[in-house]
C-alpha cells in the first residue's frame, strides 16, 4: 500500500525546540497544508483507490537500454541533464565500446551483481551496467573485473552527514593494471586511480539511483566523492611483519583483493615526522579529533612504517592498532557530541549495549577510549618519498576477492 | 558483523507479509531459496539459550522493526532493523557499534 508521509523541513536534527515548533506550526512540505491540518488528514481521510493496493511494491520502470542517435555534443549534455555524470565530460557508451568492455570477464551481461533496494524499487544492477559506467568512466576491458568487485559496494555512501568512500586495492591485480601505490597515489596522477574511483562515482549515481535534491541530501557534499580514495596498497613497502591489508584479512598474498571503507574525515600530519615527538604520538593526538565510531583507517608513507617498526618497536600493524587503541581518548562529552553516534549508538546504548550504555552513565568529562584494535587498520601507501600520513575515520569493510569476476 | 555471526533459527523468518495476500505453498527451490544468507550459520532456541545459562560472550540482535522490538524481545537483545527496502545508511552505523571481537546473534520473526 502507498504510505502516506509528511515532510519538516530540513535541518531537524540538532535545532532548539523554538525550531521544531515552528516546523509543527508551519506547513507540510510535501502537501503545502498546515502541518497539523496534514498530519490529521493522513491518519484519518478514507484510502484511495491507488491507496488500496495491498501487493508487493511493482518493480521499477525498466529502463530503455538504447537512446535515439544524436550528436555527441547533445549526449554529452544530455547524461549531464540526467545526472548521469559527475559533470566532467563522458565516454559516451556506445554499444560497441560496451560490448569490448564486457569482453574483460566471463561473467554474462545480464548476470546480476546485486539488487538495489534503495532508495525506491528493486532495481537489478547487472554486468552489462556496471560495463556502461566503466566505458562512461574511460575504463579499459582489463580493468572490468577490479570494477566488477568494486560494483558488489555499490552505493556510494549517502547521508545529510556527507559521507564518502575509500577503496583500497590488493595484490597482483595493482601491477598487473598498473596502479599507484608509491608516490602521490592518492592524487590525480595515475589512470586506472582516477577511473577506478570515477566509475564508483557513476555506478553510484545511475545505478544507485542518487541525485542530489531527489534521493540525496548531502548538506555539504564531500569532494572526496569525485574518485572516492580509490589507491593501492605499496606491498612491497611494508616492513617485514606487517602484513598487507587482504592478508590480515585471510585472503593469501596472491589473491587480487579490494576493500571499500565508509567515512567522512582525513587528518593529514602535514610535515614530517619529528624526533622529538614519534609518529604515533602525533597520530593519537589528531585520533582524538575523529568521530570515533569503533575506529578508522591510518594511512602511512613506508618511511613511516619503517620508523615505527625500527625506531618504536612496533613489530606488526596490529601493534601500532592496538597501541593507539589504547591511548586514543576522548571525553565523554566529546563522544556524545557526535550527533550520528548519538543517535545510532545511543538508541544501544539505551538498550544496554556496552560500553555504550556505561558510557551513558558517566559525567561528561570523564575519559574514555572508544576505539578498538580491531577497527583500527593501517595501510601503507606513497612513494617513499617524505614522513607523512593521513588519520581517517574510514571504516574499511570485508575485501571482495577481485579474480571471481575475471 | 564481520567474523562471527549466527543466525537464530526461527520458522518464517521473512519480512512480514499483508493479511491480504495469500501465502503460496513453495517448491522444494523456493524455499531454499528463501533462506535469507545461507552462508550464515545457524543455531536452534535451545542452543541459544544453553549459550545464555552459560553466560557466554554474544550480543543479541533482533532484526525486526521497533515496535516488535518494543512490544516484546530477547532479554538483552539490541534491536537493528534489517529493513530490505529502506535506506541503508542507520543499519549500518549500528552495526558498527558491534563490537568485532564478540559472537553475534541474529533474530528475526
Amino acid at each position: 500500500m502507498p504510505i502516506r508521509y509528511v515532510g519538516f523541513p530540513f535541518p531537524v536534527a540538532g535545532q532548539p525546540k523554538s525550531v521544531h515548533r515552528q516546523y509543527i506550526e508551519g506547513n507540510d512540505v510535501v502537501s503545502g497544508k498546515p502541518m497539523m491540518t496534514a498530519i490529521i488528514d493522513a491518519l484519518t481521510k478514507p484510502l484511495t483507490e491507488e491507496e488500496k493496493y495491498s501487493g508487493p511494491p511493482p518493480e521499477a520502470a525498466p529502463e530503455p537500454r538504447f537512446l535515439k542517435p544524436d550528436t555527441a555534443e547533445n549526449l554529452q549534455r544530455l547524461f549531464k541533464e540526467k545526472d548521469w555524470t559527475d559533470y566532467n565530460p563522458v565516454i559516451l557508451p556506445t554499444e560497441e565500446k560496451v560490448k569490448e568492455m564486457l569482453a574483460g570477464t566471463s561473467r554474462k551481461p545480464d548476470e546480476i551483481i546485486k539488487y538495489l533496494t534503495w532508495p525506491g524499487g528493486k532495481r537489478p544492477f547487472t554486468v552489462e551496467k556496471a560495463a556502461i559506467c566503466a566505458v562512461m568512466a574511460g575504463a579499459k576491458p582489463e580493468y572490468f573485473p577490479l570494477i566488477l568487485a568494486v560494483a558488489t559496494q555499490v552505493p556510494f555512501g549517502n547521508s545529510t552527514s556527507s559521507m564518502a568512500n575509500m577503496i583500497v586495492v590488493n595484490g597482483p591485480i595493482r601491477k598487473e593494471l598498473g596502479m599507484n601505490y608509491g608516490g602521490n597515489a592518492l592524487g590525480p596522477h595515475n589512470e586506472v586511480n582516477a577511473v577506478i574511483g570515477r566509475v564508483f562515482t557513476l555506478m553510484s549515481k545511475t545505478a544507485g539511483n542518487l541525485h542530489h535534491g531527489k534521493t540525496t541530501f548531502s548538506s555539504l557534499g564531500s569532494n572526496l566523492q569525485y574518485n572516492n580514495l580509490c589507491f593501492a596498497e605499496n606491498e612491497e613497502g611494508l616492513p617485514e611483519g606487517w602484513e598487507p591489508l587482504h592478508v590480515q584479512m585471510g585472503f593469501k598474498p596472491s589473491d587480487s583483493v579490494v576493500t571499500v571503507g565508509i567515512g567522512w574525515t582525513y587528518i593529514s600530519s602535514v610535515g614530517e615526522v619529528q624526533k622529538a615527538y614519534p609518529a604515533h604520538f602525533l597520530m593519537r593526538d589528531y585520533m582524538r579529533s575523529l568521530t570515533a565510531m569503533m575506529g578508522g583507517t591510518v594511512l602511512m608513507d613506508p618511511t613511516v612504517a619503517a620508523l615505527l617498526k625500527h625506531d618504536q618497536g612496533f613489530q606488526t600493524k596490529h601493534m601500532l592498532s592496538e597501541w593507539l587503541a589504547d591511548n586514543v581518548e576522548k571525553t565523554v562529552a566529546s563522544f556524545w557530541g557526535n550527533g550520528v553516534v548519538s543517535t545510532f549508538f545511543g538508541s544501544m546504548a539505551i538498550q544496554g549495549l556496552e560500553p555504550y550504555a556505561s558510557y551513558l552513565k558517566m559525567s561528561g568529562e570523564k575519559l574514555i577510549k572508544p576505539m578498538t584494535a580491531e577497527g583500527i587498520k593501517i595501510v601503507v601507501v606513497g612513494g617513499g618519498i617524505q614522513t607523512t600520513w593521513f588519520v581517517t575515520d574510514f571504516m574499511l569493510g570485508r575485501g571482495v576477492l577481485v579474480d571471481e569476476w575475471r | 558483523m564481520v567474523g562471527l555471526s549466527l543466525a537464530l533459527t526461527m520458522p518464517g523468518c521473512s519480512p512480514a507479509r499483508p493479511a491480504s495476500i495469500p501465502k503460496e505453498e513453495p517448491g522444494p527451490q523456493a524455499k531454499r531459496a528463501e533462506v535469507a544468507h545461507p552462508e550464515v550459520p545457524r543455531i536452534t532456541a535451545q542452543e541459544l539459550k544453553q549459550l545464555m545459562d552459560k553466560k557466554g560472550e554474544y550480543i543479541l540482535v533482533d532484526t525486526r522493526y521497533s515496535s516488535s522490538y518494543d512490544k516484546g524481545h530477547i532479554k538483552g537483545a539490541v534491536n537493528i532493523y534489517y529493513d530490505t527496502q529502506g535506506d541503508p545508511f542507520p543499519r549500518k552505523m549500528m552495526l558498527r557499534a558491534l563490537p568485532k571481537d564478540k559472537l553475534i546473534i541474529l533474530y528475526c520473526d
